[in-house]
């Protein structure tokens, strides 16, 4: 009779033990299929980045004689975002390269300021306030990503999900920051004055 | 509540000299008619009193010496009992009537010229947001019952506004429960909006538990809606945020809002505050444990500045939601 109780607690612990391992594989999934939802609601937003930027600079072209390289560098990264695959293997350089992009976009915005004749042209303000409020989306959708990814990444370097990590494959993931490393040098204000 | 700022400031020094010059001469014109009905008021409370002192007089000098079982659950003095509570009933609906009455017609003769100060708004008693919309917010779940008060429509630094007053009920008989007493307020949007996205106070059981809210089973309706984690520790200590949509709730909810939300916690601390975002505009609910927009008050002489102080005070404090959350700006949120 307590031989029969013991294997009865024996059966129901281990019964209970393999459900709890179970809901953390479950977990992980659920995780993991969380960054790729991210990841495609930030491809969205950065499709229209990219379907707008040509029409930015078919305005700027024609006033921004100065700027030429500037909107060379940007159209050269354009098409290489647009080429990119996305997945999980090349986030990095993904995420680098869509940062630079916008980067680009930002100096040229700044530059578009020395223009008078360009920043009161309609379609080119209008363009302006749609890519402002994309810029706005995509970081939206960069936050979600960032929440996705800091939940992913716990689970996959705590125990003991970390060991169905290694098991499935699953690694960390890089965050989508939206700092460049040209952005972190510090200012010059005497450069600025001196323009 | 108050939200004061320089600009609330100027509007009062702006306000004081428009009072006297528009509102002070046709509030006077009220006071004439103030005395008679502040006398059929008390007139009705003194019955009720002296119902209550007879009923009670009549008890202690002739109800004992009725046969048993009078007083008993089922006895013929219930009918006493029945009695006086109906009398004293009924003369409370006539003072409240005389009250609201007159409350209702100095409104009406005053709320125009009081509203041509903050621009186009107009006031329609006993209106309220449809009921459908409401719901739709989910900011309250299903309503059984709702009683309207006041409502106020128009445009406030270029934004469609609606302020609506209203308490809202659910169930019927034993199960009814009040859900919602306080105002809507509805504001378009300065960004569009495909989802749904409500924000909720996180309410401490402390505080579910203490009269300062009476609704503490009035949560949203979250059905349909994902919970969204964002990053902002305390925001998230005081609100909770639901949405159809992760990014989209991330769109609207920035940083920046996130720290307009809790600022505007702090300055209407007495109220719980929820919002709702979704066809384009943004619905704030406050909860409020007293009835706003009063004017005319049958104990007051209609002249005395207090009361359209008071008044001026919570709708400039409404209005100030637009700034307060930058509503106005493209870029606001």
């Amino acid at each position: 009779m307590f031989g029969m109780n013991m294997i009865c607690i024996l059966l129901v612990l281990l019964g209970v033990g393999a459900f709890l391992l179970y809901m953390v594989y479950v977990q992980l999934i659920q995780k993991k299929n969380k960054v790729q939802e991210a990841l495609a609601s930030i491809d969205v937003q950065l499709k229209k980045r990219h379907d707008l930027i040509p029409n930015i600079l078919a305005i700027a072209v024609k006033f921004m004689e100065h700027e030429r390289s500037l909107i060379e560098d940007v159209t050269k990264l354009r098409t290489e975002a647009l080429n990119m695959k996305s997945d999980f293997s090349n986030m990095e350089d993904k995420i680098k390269l869509e940062n630079e992009l916008q980067s680009k976009m930002g100096q040229l915005i700044v530059s578009a300021e020395n223009y008078p004749t360009l920043k009161s042209n309609e379609t080119m303000v209008q363009a302006m306030e749609t890519f402002a409020e994309v810029e706005a989306e995509i970081a939206a959708a960069r936050r979600f990503y960032n929440a996705a990814v800091l939940d992913l990444n716990n689970a996959v370097e705590i125990y003991p999900s970390s060991d169905f990590a290694k098991t499935m494959n699953i690694t960390a993931l890089p965050f989508f920051n939206d700092i460049v490393e040209s952005e972190k040098a510090p200012i010059d204000a005497a450069a600025y004055f001196a323009k | 509540m108050s939200a004061i700022t320089e600009e609330t400031m100027d509007y009062r020094k702006r306000f004081k000299a428009y009072y006297y010059d528009k509102i002070a001469n046709e509030l006077a014109s009220f006071e004439a008619y103030r005395t008679p009905q502040m006398v059929i008021y008390y007139f009705y409370i003194f019955m009720i009193i002296l119902t209550i002192a007879i009923a009670i007089g009549w008890v202690l000098s002739i109800g004992k010496t009725m046969p048993p079982g009078f007083w008993d659950r089922s006895g013929d003095g219930n009918f006493i009992i029945y009695g006086v509570f109906g009398i004293c009933s009924g003369f409370w609906f006539l003072a409240n009537k005389v009250k609201k009455n007159f409350e209702i017609k100095v409104k009406k003769g005053v709320i125009e010229s009081f509203l041509a100060f903050f621009g186009d708004f107009k006031w329609m008693p006993r209106e309220s947001l449809p009921r459908e919309e409401i719901e739709q917010s989910k900011l309250i779940g299903l309503i059984t019952d709702l009683k309207a008060d006041d409502y106020f429509q128009g445009t406030h630094k270029g934004l469609k506004f609606v302020i609506s007053e209203f308490k809202t009920w659910r169930g019927r008989g034993k199960q009814r429960h009040q859900t919602f007493g306080g105002i809507f307020v509805k504001i378009d949007m300065n960004k569009k909006i495909q989802g749904h996205t409500i924000v909720t106070e996180e309410l401490s059981v402390a505080k579910q538990l203490t009269t300062f809210n009476k609704f503490p089973l009035c949560g949203v309706d979250s059905s349909g809606l994902e919970k969204v984690e964002l990053e902002d520790i305390e925001f998230n200590k005081m609100f909770k945020v639901y949405s159809t949509d992760q990014v989209e709730s991330r769109y609207i909810l920035t940083t920046t809002f996130m720290e307009r939300l809790k600022n505007l916690k702090e300055i209407y601390k007495v109220c719980q505050i929820k919002a709702s975002f979704f066809d384009d505009s943004i619905l704030i609910a406050m909860g409020c444990q007293r009835d706003m927009f009063l004017l005319g008050d049958l104990n007051i002489p209609v002249t005395d500045t207090g009361e359209v102080q008071e008044l001026f005070d919570e709708f400039i404090s409404v209005l100030s939601l637009v700034d307060l959350l930058h509503l106005d700006s493209k870029t606001g949120l």
